[in-house]
């Protein structure tokens, strides 16, 4: 299953590193062209191949690490995501003109709305990108990430990879139901949580 | 403000442990009534053994009780008045189309007329409560969710004080859909440590 992940950034490179850790492949794709993102992963010491933004957008399950703003242009590239299955690791809290931007909306929503066709599924937007590479002490437990998706298909698919990254991984259900909890600011974003397991 | 723990069973009396080792005060009743309760004199510090009656006028009302008891509970007060009932039942082999497509939470809340009605601390084992945090400052998580965010806010607050880490999933329709039987939360201990 082809896996490309979108940015260099604090996310994108965090990422990737928990794809090397786990001995799993991954494209790595910006919109600066191949030899730029060839650089960034030299740069930053990832194992990953760098693919041209077209042959990122190829992939199977595709990991949005850029800015939110950004995603607009990612989804107008391709008028048709069926096949695809997006994983929405943006968050819009921090815009200056947030309310502006989502009119009530959730943010997962809006980005939906760029890959029609596509499964989206939230996930990996709840912690800093250092946060998400640091592993305390395994005897904590898993760390826990959470996943939401309206395809339950989708969903579990991204709880196994999680899963497969390191992470103990709770599927909380549609974007608009258990979702809305993991929309950032809420109850289950910026939680340092483990899960401890029951003996 | 007062709490009450309805309920001397497994679930009842661990409730009661963890509030005298908090040092956080609280009645406790059945239905036999208080003579029949015995606390461990270390719990008898901040637990005080009371009728039903009293119990039930308590600010908060936690229903340490059976799940098939809740009903039978709910009704016997008319009317709640806005006083906040804590439900820690899980509805184990129930068939959830009893529900209707709720979650428990929402049906059993149905029984409690004028009550600010909160679904807490049903999601482990009540052994698991009192099990050891394996590194510093580690806080156990304990669910939260109520349609009365002021009365998730008071029982955060309790939560927070007995040791834990509340997290507040808001309303029923979310909240007590993630703590059912089958859904992602139950029997989940997690732990959150600070950053």
């Amino acid at each position: 299953m082809s896996t490309a992940i979108l940015g260099v950034g604090r996310l994108g490179t965090a990422l990737t590193k928990l794809f090397n850790r786990s001995g799993m492949e991954v494209w790595l794709a910006t919109s600066s062209g191949v030899e730029s993102t060839r650089a960034a992963a030299r740069r930053h010491h990832l194992d990953a191949r760098a693919v041209s933004l077209d042959e990122a957008l190829a992939a199977e399950t595709i990991f949005l690490a850029l800015p939110f703003l950004k995603i607009a242009d990612v989804g107008g590239m391709r008028s048709d995501w069926t096949a695809t299955t997006i994983v929405d690791c943006t968050n819009a809290f921090l815009l200056p003109n947030r309310d502006e931007v989502l009119r009530g909306r959730l943010s997962s929503d809006l980005v939906a709305g760029h890959f029609p066709g596509a499964e989206l599924v939230k996930a990996f937007n709840q912690l800093p990108a250092p946060v998400l590479e640091h592993v305390p002490a395994p005897e904590w437990g898993g760390r826990v990430v959470f996943v939401a998706s309206n395809s339950a298909a989708a969903s579990a698919r991204i709880a196994r990879l999680g899963g497969d990254l390191g992470f103990s991984a709770i599927e909380v259900g549609r974007l608009d139901e258990g979702g809305v909890l993991i929309q950032a600011q809420n109850a289950l974003v910026l939680r340092n949580l483990f899960d401890a397991g029951i003996a | 403000m007062t709490i009450s723990i309805i309920g001397t069973a497994t679930v009842g009396m661990t409730l009661a442990r963890l509030f005298a080792r908090a040092g956080v005060k609280a009645g406790i009743a059945n239905t036999r009534g208080p003579s029949w309760i015995d606390l461990d004199r270390q719990v008898a510090d901040a637990i005080t053994p009371v009728d039903l009656r009293e119990a039930l006028e308590a600010d908060i009302v936690i229903a340490a009780v059976p799940f098939a008891a809740m009903e039978a509970l709910g009704r016997s007060v008319q009317d709640w008045g806005g006083r906040i009932v804590v439900d820690v039942t899980n509805a184990f082999g129930v068939d959830a189309q009893v529900f209707g497509g709720r979650s428990s939470s929402e049906h059993n809340a149905d029984f409690f007329k004028g009550a600010a009605f909160v679904k807490a601390m049903n999601h482990l084992p009540y052994n698991v409560f009192e099990t050891a945090i394996a590194g510093p400052d580690g806080r156990r998580a304990v669910f939260v969710s109520g349609d009365d965010a002021e009365a998730n806010e008071k029982v955060s607050g309790v939560a927070r004080d007995l040791g834990f880490a509340p997290i507040d999933l808001g309303h029923l329709s979310i909240g007590g859909d993630l703590l059912r039987v089958g859904g992602p939360l139950l029997m989940k201990n997690l732990v959150e440590y600070p950053f």
